[in-house]
């Protein structure tokens, strides 16, 4: 029961949150189009 | 207490392992102080027995479950079974539960950029992680990070009556 009641899941929302932002620059895929302006990915 | 813990073993292990082995293990349990045994679970059992055959019992089987039953974790000292010290994905360094739970709760929370993920890897040293990596561990970690830290909040018990 204990586990239920904690508010561990910050840390676990931080995780996902914080990872994100640390790894958002390096998800981000050129579409491959050539008339797209590569400024705009 | 032998008596108690013998008679237990055999009874709950199927299919029973030699007389000798079950002799060994309670031995050993009625040795090792009761603060190692507060995490111990059927999984520990379950590895001991299993890492020899019945009939191949090694002569150091005694200090083998003694030090299964009594891992150190180089962090705050304290001894514990096998199952509940953690491993490193990229390395062997082990810790017990506890403490890799205060790791990953100070690293997460000092996560800014790709190299502060370096700190993720191991509570000793920083591994880099490479392209060949990075996709095995961060699916390890996130299993473990899911494992360590999910609960239900208290507002999610009560929308689920």
């Amino acid at each position: 029961m204990n586990q239920w009641f904690t508010d561990e899941r910050r840390v676990l929302d931080l995780y996902h949150e914080n990872l994100y932002m640390a790894t958002r620059d390096t998800q981000d895929m050129k579409c491959g189009n050539p008339r797209v302006d590569e400024f705009f990915y | 207490m032998y008596r108690l813990i013998y008679n237990e073993l055999s009874l709950i292990i199927d299919p029973p392992p030699s007389e000798l082995k079950i002799e060994i293990i309670a031995n050993v349990l009625c040795e090792i102080p009761s603060e190692n045994l507060e995490h111990f679970n059927m999984t520990d059992l379950r590895d001991i027995i299993q890492s020899c055959g019945n009939m191949d019992i090694p002569d150091d089987y005694d200090e083998r479950v003694k030090k299964f039953f009594s891992r150190e974790c180089p962090i705050c000292f304290g001894s514990y079974t096998n199952s509940y010290m953690q491993e490193m994905f990229l390395c062997t360094h082990k810790c017990c539960l506890e403490c890799v739970k205060n790791h990953y709760r100070n690293a997460v929370a000092e996560i800014s950029d790709l190299e502060s993920l370096n700190k993720l890897t191991c509570f000793e040293e920083a591994h880099p992680i490479t392209e060949d990596t990075k996709m095995n561990f961060f699916t390890f970690l996130g299993t473990k990070v899911d494992k360590y830290f999910f609960s239900f909040s208290s507002n999610e018990i009560i929308r689920f009556r």
